[in-house]
C-alpha cells in the first residue's frame, strides 16, 4: 500500500510539474500580463490590436497580454488582490468601483505615466474624468465610455400611426405618445405584449427634476425628497396604471436568454418593446438584428437614439469600463504600456468601428469611420476558411490588415480606397476553386451588410451631443461603499414597488439607512471622518446661499451633478 | 524487543504519512480558518482599511460590539426570519422523503400485465403530446419536455422496477445546484413557465364561474372554513384529552402540544378579512379550549404516567393538525377574497385584474414560498430518502407479522410499528435538515433572486456573504457566521435533550 501512495504522490507531483509547464507564463519568452475582464470576443482583436500597435513603436517592450475573464467578478478581484494574486490589470466600473478598489489600495496611481505617455484625464471625455481620478490623482484610463440614452425603432410608431417621440421630452409627451402606443399596440390581446419601453430607472427621473441621490457636497443622503417620491410614483404609474413600462413580472415573462447587452434588445428586435435604454453598444447586437431582418428579406427597424423624458432638467447617466493597474502586481510598469495603447488611435477606432460604446479619447468620433461607418469583417470569415490551427495567424494577419486599411479610408476620408480592401489569404489545404467560391461569398456577404451599416450613418453624432451637453455620471458619496448605496436603494424602492411601503415611506427608509451607513463607516474609519466635517461646513454655506438665492461657488460643490445643474440654471459661481 | 519497537514506530510513521495529507488539508482548508474567524468576529477587521497594502493599518480587538451591533441590527432578525421560513419546509420534506422510501421499498417493477398496462399509458401520453404540439403548443417545448419525462417515468419503473425510480428520485441530489435553480427559474417564468402555462388556463375557468356566481355564496367559505377549523380542533382537543385521561401523555407534555393545535385559530383572529368572522373563531376556539381544561383540572388521569411522557407523539399529532387548520384558514381568507380578485377591469385599453397565476420570483409575498418549494423538490429523494430506505429494511419482520395476527390495518402497522421502529433515523433526518437549514439559502438566493424582491429571500448564509465581500467588513461577518453558529448549535442541543426523549417514547 505505501509503494501505491508513493506511487500516487509522485504522479501527483509530475501532473503539477506538467500543469505549470503548460501555464501561459511560462510558455511566453516575452513577460506576460493577464488583463481581468469581461468575456467578449471583441477582447480577442483588441489584443491582437495591441500587438500591433506595440511594434509600431521599437521603444516599446517586448510583451504579451492574455485575457482572464473568469475572474472579471468584483467579489474575485478584490479577494485575489488583497491575497497578492490579482490580475495585472483590471476591468472596472469607473468611479464606484474604482473609490472602493482605492480605499482597499489594490489599484496604483498612474498619474505621472499618463501624463508622460499621453494618456492623462485631459484626453478624455470630459464627464466621466471624476469616474478616473480621484482627490488629484487617476487611477484608470476609460476602455470605453457609455451614455444612456433610448434606443427607438420608428417603424413600430408609424405602423400603428402613432406620432414618433421627439428627441427631447417631457413626462407629459411620454406620458401621452406610451398611452396611445400601448393601446393600440395591445388592441384585442388576451394579455399585454407590447410595451413602449423596457424600463426606466429611478434616479435619471429624480435627476430630471433636480435632485441628486447626495448633496453638494456628497455627504449626505437627501432622499427624502418629494422629488425623490414623485419619481417613484411615475415609475410605478408608468407600470401598473399606464401599462407604457412592464412590470418586473412582465419583463421576466418574456423567456429569452439575455445574450451581451441582456434580453431587452433581442425583445426589442422582437418588437416588444419600442424603447430601450443602453449605451451606444448595444449596436453589436443591434447590427445582428438588422442584418438577419435583411437577410430574412424583412424591413430593417429605423433606428434612432432619443433623451429620455425629463422633469424640466435633461440629463441621462454616463459610466466608464475603465482598465486599473493591480498595485501588487510584478509587472506594473507593462500594464502601464497596455493602459497608454488605450488612448491610441488603433485602439480608439477598433472601439469607434465596432460599436463597441464611445472611444475613450473623443477626438475619435470626428472621424469618418464615425459619421460613416463601413461594413466590418462578416462573422463567417473564420467559416468560409477553414484554417489550420498552425496557419492561425494568416487570419489575424488578414484582420488586422483590413482593419489598418479602413484606418486609412477613414484618415484619408478617401472611400475609393475601398477596392484595395484586402481579401482573406488562401488556406493550404483549401482547393483553387473553393477558395474563389469563398472569396465571392465574403465578397457578397460584405456588400450584402452595407445597408445595415449606412442605416447608421449620420446617428453616431447622437452619442457625442448627448455625452457632450447632458450627460452626468452618477453621485458617489466617498462616505461609504457604494454597492450597500444600490442595495438600501433597490430595497427600499423594491418595497414600494411591492406596495410594502408609500413611496413616502420607501423614500425616507432609502436615506435613512444610506446616511446610518455613512455614520457607521465614520465610526470605523475615523481618519475620513476630518474630511466629512469639512464638507458637511461647506453644505451648511451651500445651504446659506441657495436660502439666501446667491450664487454658490464652483469650489465648494463636490458633486457633479450639481455643477452641471447650478450652471444651466445660473446658480453656479465660477472661479478662475 | 527492540525489533518489535521499531517495527511499532515504522507502522506509526507509515500511518502517520499516510494521514499527513489529509490532516493537513483538514488544519490548512478547515481547523486554521475556524479559528481565525472566531479571532476576526473580535476585531474591527475591514479590508478597506486592513489589507497587505496598507501595512501601518492593523486590526484591532473589539470585544464583543460586532455581535452587540448584529443583535441590535433589524435586518438580522428579517434574515433570521427568512431563514426560519424556508425551514418550515422540513417537515414536509420528511414526510415527502418518508413516503418516496415506502413507496420505493416496495417491488414496483411490472409484471406482464402492469407492463402491458404501463405501457399502453405511456403511448398514450405520447400521442397526447402529439397532439398538443399538432394543435399549436409546440412553443411550450417545457411542457412536452415533462410529459415526454412522465412516459421514461413509467417505462423505465415497469422494465426497471424501483432502482430506476430510486435513481430517479435522487437525481436532484447530485445534480448541480445552480443548474437546477436555472431549470426552475425557467419553470417559474410567469408567462412562458409550464407552472404558471398549466395554473392560468385552469383559474381562467374558476374566473368565469367566480363571476358567474353570486359574490356572497362564495365568500361564505369564511365560514364554512370556521366550521372546518372548530371540528378540526374539537377533534384534537378530544384526542389529547383521551391521551391525558388514559395515561398516555403527561400533564407538562400536554402544554406545548395543546399550543400549537390552539395557534391557528388565534392567528386566524387576527388575519381574518371581517370582524364578525374574527370574533366567531375566537369564541370558538376560547369555548373548546375552556371547556378541554376544564374537564382536565377537574378530572384524574385513570392511568398514572409521568408528567413529559406522551410528548413526542402528542407533539406530531398536534403539528399535522396546526398545518391542516392553516391551510383551511388560507383558502377561508381566498374565499372570501375570491369576487374581488376575478373581477376584470379594462385600463388604458389593457385588461388588468382578474385570475392570475402567482408571479413567482418577482413578487415580495411569493418569492418566498417559490423558493421553499423548490427546495421541497430537492429534499424529498435526498439523502433523507435513502436514510429512510436503509432504516426500513431494518425493521424486524415479527413485528408486523405479530400486528397481522393482531389484525391491524395497514395504516395500523405503519403508525404503531414502522413510525416507531424509524425514529432514531427520523430524530437524525431533523437534526441534519436543521443544520443545513440554517445554513442554506446562498446558492438559491444568489442565482435566483439575489435575495430580493426587498430583502425577502436574503437568508443568513447570503448576508454574510455581502457583508464580508460586499462591504469588505469581514470581522462583522465573521461575528454573524459565529451567531449562526451558536444557533445551530443551540438547536442542536435542544434536539438531542428533547428529541431523544420522543425516540425513546
Amino acid at each position: 500500500m505505501k509503494y501505491l501512495f508513493m506511487c500516487v504522490f509522485a504522479l501527483l507531483i509530475g501532473a503539477s510539474i506538467w500543469t505549470w509547464s503548460m501555464l501561459p507564463t511560462t510558455q511566453f519568452k516575452e513577460p506576460t500580463i493577464y488583463w481581468v475582464t469581461d468575456p467578449n470576443p471583441a477582447r480577442v482583436e483588441q489584443i491582437a490590436i495591441f500587438q500591433r500597435w506595440l511594434k509600431k513603436d521599437p521603444s516599446r517592450p517586448e510583451m504579451r497580454v492574455l485575457v482572464d475573464a473568469a475572474n472579471s467578478r468584483k467579489e474575485k478581484k478584490v479577494i485575489q488582490g488583497v491575497s497578492g494574486v490579482g490580475g495585472d490589470t483590471m476591468d472596472m466600473a469607473g468611479g464606484t468601483d474604482m473609490r472602493y478598489f482605492n480605499a482597499i489600495g489594490l489599484i496604483a496611481p498612474v498619474t505621472k505615466t499618463a501624463e508622460k505617455l499621453g494618456y492623462d484625464v485631459s484626453t478624455t471625455w470630459e464627464p466621466i474624468r471624476p469616474l478616473i481620478a480621484q482627490d488629484g490623482e487617476q487611477y484608470l484610463y476609460p476602455c470605453n465610455v457609455a451614455v444612456r440614452m433610448l434606443w427607438v425603432d420608428y417603424n413600430q410608431f408609424d405602423e400603428l400611426n402613432v406620432e414618433r417621440p421627439p428627441h427631447r421630452w417631457d413626462w407629459d409627451t411620454f406620458e401621452r405618445i406610451g398611452r396611445a402606443f400601448v393601446q393600440k399596440a395591445n388592441e384585442g390581446k388576451s394579455h399585454q405584449d407590447r410595451f413602449m419601453l423596457h424600463s426606466m430607472d429611478t434616479e435619471t427621473l429624480y435627476r430630471s427634476l433636480g435632485l441628486a441621490c447626495f448633496d453638494e457636497t456628497l455627504s449626505f443622503c437627501q432622499l427624502e425628497d418629494p422629488r425623490y417620491i414623485k419619481s417613484l410614483e411615475k415609475k410605478y404609474q408608468w407600470m401598473y396604471d399606464d401599462h407604457i413600462t412592464p412590470t418586473a413580472a412582465e419583463q421576466s415573462g418574456f423567456d429569452v436568454e439575455a445574450g451581451y447587452g441582456g434580453p431587452q434588445i433581442f425583445l426589442f428586435g422582437q418588437g416588444n418593446y419600442a424603447m430601450f435604454m443602453m449605451g451606444r453598444y448595444s449596436l453589436i447586437r443591434l447590427r445582428q438584428i438588422q442584418q438577419a431582418r435583411l437577410d430574412a428579406g424583412k424591413p430593417m427597424m429605423k433606428l434612432d437614439v432619443i433623451e429620455p423624458p425629463h422633469g424640466g432638467f435633461p440629463t441621462t447617466r454616463c459610466n466608464t469600463r475603465a482598465l486599473g493597474i493591480y498595485a501588487g502586481g510584478k509587472n506594473i510598469e507593462l500594464a502601464k504600456t497596455f493602459q497608454s495603447y488605450l488612448a491610441s488611435e488603433d485602439y480608439n477606432m477598433q472601439i469607434v468601428r465596432d460599436a463597441d460604446a464611445l472611444p475613450p479619447n473623443p477626438k475619435y468620433v470626428n472621424t469618418l469611420a464615425w459619421e460613416k461607418p463601413l461594413p466590418l469583417l462578416p462573422t463567417q470569415t473564420d467559416i468560409l476558411f477553414p484554417y489550420e490551427e498552425d496557419e492561425k495567424h494568416l487570419l489575424s494577419n488578414f484582420r488586422i490588415d483590413f482593419y489598418e486599411k479602413l484606418d486609412k479610408i477613414d484618415r484619408e476620408s478617401d472611400w475609393s480606397l475601398q477596392k484595395d480592401l484586402p481579401r482573406p489569404p488562401k488556406p493550404a489545404k483549401m482547393s483553387d476553386e473553393d477558395y474563389q467560391k469563398a472569396l465571392a461569398e465574403f465578397d457578397a456577404l460584405y456588400i450584402a451588410s452595407m445597408p445595415v451599416y449606412k442605416s447608421e450613418w449620420g446617428m453616431h453624432d447622437r452619442f457625442t451631443d448627448l455625452m457632450e451637453n447632458i450627460a452626468l455620471p452618477g453621485d458617489i458619496t466617498p462616505y461609504c461603499v457604494p454597492e450597500t448605496v444600490n442595495m438600501e436603494i433597490r430595497n427600499a424602492e423594491d418595497e414600494f414597488i411591492n406596495n410594502r411601503a408609500t413611496a413616502k415611506e420607501a423614500a425616507k427608509r432609502a436615506a435613512d439607512r444610506v446616511n446610518a451607513e455613512i455614520q457607521r463607516t465614520l465610526e470605523e474609519n475615523p481618519d475620513i471622518r476630518p474630511e466629512y466635517e469639512k464638507a458637511r461646513a461647506d453644505q451648511k454655506k451651500i445651504d446659506e446661499l441657495k436660502a439666501a438665492g446667491k450664487k454658490i461657488p464652483a469650489s465648494l460643490i463636490q458633486n457633479p451633478f450639481y455643477l452641471r445643474y447650478y450652471k444651466v440654471q445660473g446658480m453656479l459661481e465660477e472661479e478662475e | 524487543m527492540s525489533t518489535k519497537k521499531n517495527r511499532t514506530v515504522r507502522e506509526l510513521a507509515t500511518g502517520l504519512g499516510f494521514l499527513t495529507p489529509n490532516i493537513l488539508g483538514f488544519l490548512t482548508f478547515t481547523t486554521i480558518p475556524l479559528i481565525f474567524s472566531m479571532i476576526m468576529a473580535f476585531s474591527n477587521w475591514d479590508l478597506k482599511l486592513h489589507n497587505m497594502f496598507k501595512p501601518e493599518a492593523s486590526p484591532h480587538f473589539v470585544g464583543i460590539e460586532n455581535f452587540q451591533r448584529l443583535l441590535s441590527n433589524s435586518d438580522f432578525y428579517k434574515y433570521l426570519g427568512n431563514t426560519l421560513f424556508f425551514m418550515m419546509n422540513i417537515p414536509f420534506t420528511i414526510g415527502g422523503s418518508l413516503i418516496c422510501a415506502l413507496l420505493l421499498s416496495k417491488d414496483l417493477r411490472g409484471g406482464s400485465k402492469k407492463s402491458a398496462l404501463m405501457i399502453i399509458a405511456t403511448a398514450i401520453l405520447i400521442a397526447s403530446c402529439i397532439m398538443l404540439t399538432l394543435v399549436g403548443m409546440g412553443a411550450s417545448a417545457m411542457t412536452i419536455l415533462v410529459c415526454g419525462l412522465g412516459c421514461t417515468f413509467l417505462v423505465g419503473g415497469a422494465l426497471g422496477g424501483s432502482t430506476v425510480y430510486r435513481t430517479l428520485f435522487y437525481l436532484p441530489h447530485f445534480t448541480a445546484g445552480v443548474a437546477t435553480y436555472l431549470l426552475w427559474k425557467k419553470l417559474y417564468n410567469p408567462i412562458s413557465g409550464p407552472i404558471n402555462q398549466t395554473l392560468n388556463p385552469i383559474l381562467k375557468k374558476v374566473e368565469v364561474a367566480v363571476n358567474a356566481t353570486n359574490s356572497s355564496v362564495i365568500q361564505s367559505g369564511l365560514w364554512i372554513a370556521i366550521i372546518v377549523i372548530g371540528a378540526i380542533l374539537f377533534m384534537g382537543l378530544k384526542r389529547l384529552n383521551t391521551l391525558w385521561r388514559d395515561g398516555d401523555l403527561g400533564s407538562r407534555a400536554i402544554i406545548l402540544p395543546m399550543f400549537f393545535l390552539v395557534l391557528p385559530s388565534v392567528m386566524a383572529s387576527q388575519w381574518f378579512p371581517i370582524q364578525a368572522a374574527r370574533y366567531s373563531i375566537a369564541i370558538v376556539a376560547g369555548v373548546l379550549l375552556a371547556v378541554t381544561l376544564f374537564m382536565i383540572i377537574t378530572s384524574k388521569q385513570e392511568f398514572d404516567c409521568k408528567p413529559s411522557n406522551g410528548f413526542g407523539n402528542a407533539l406530531m399529532f398536534c403539528l399535522f393538525m396546526m398545518v391542516i387548520q392553516f391551510i383551511v384558514t388560507g383558502l377561508g381568507i381566498v374565499a372570501y377574497n375570491l369576487p374581488g380578485m376575478a373581477e376584470i377591469t379594462i385600463d388604458n385599453g389593457v385588461s388588468v385584474g382578474g385570475l392570475t397565476a402567482p408571479e413567482w420570483l418577482t413578487s415580495y409575498h411569493w418569492a418566498k414560498p417559490a423558493l421553499m418549494l423548490m427546495g421541497f423538490w430537492g429534499a424529498i429523494g435526498s439523502n433523507n430518502m435513502l436514510l429512510y430506505l436503509a432504516a426500513l429494511t431494518n425493521v424486524p419482520g415479527e413485528l408486523y407479522e405479530a400486528a397481522d395476527i393482531d389484525g391491524a390495518s395497514p395504516f395500523q402497522k405503519f403508525w404503531n410499528v414502522t413510525w416507531p421502529q424509524l425514529a432514531p433515523t427520523t430524530f437524525f433526518i431533523v437534526v441534519m435538515a436543521m443544520i443545513g437549514g440554517l445554513q442554506g439559502g446562498f446558492e438559491m438566493a444568489r442565482t435566483m433572486t439575489n435575495g430580493g424582491p426587498a430583502g425577502a429571500t436574503t437568508t443568513l448564509s447570503y448576508s454574510i456573504y455581502t457583508e464580508g465581500f460586499v462591504t469588505g467588513r469581514l470581522g462583522y461577518s465573521s461575528s454573524f457566521a459565529w451567531v449562526l453558529f451558536a444557533m445551530v448549535f443551540s438547536i442542536t442541543m435542544f434536539n438531542w435533550k428533547f428529541g431523544s426523549r420522543y425516540v425513546n417514547d
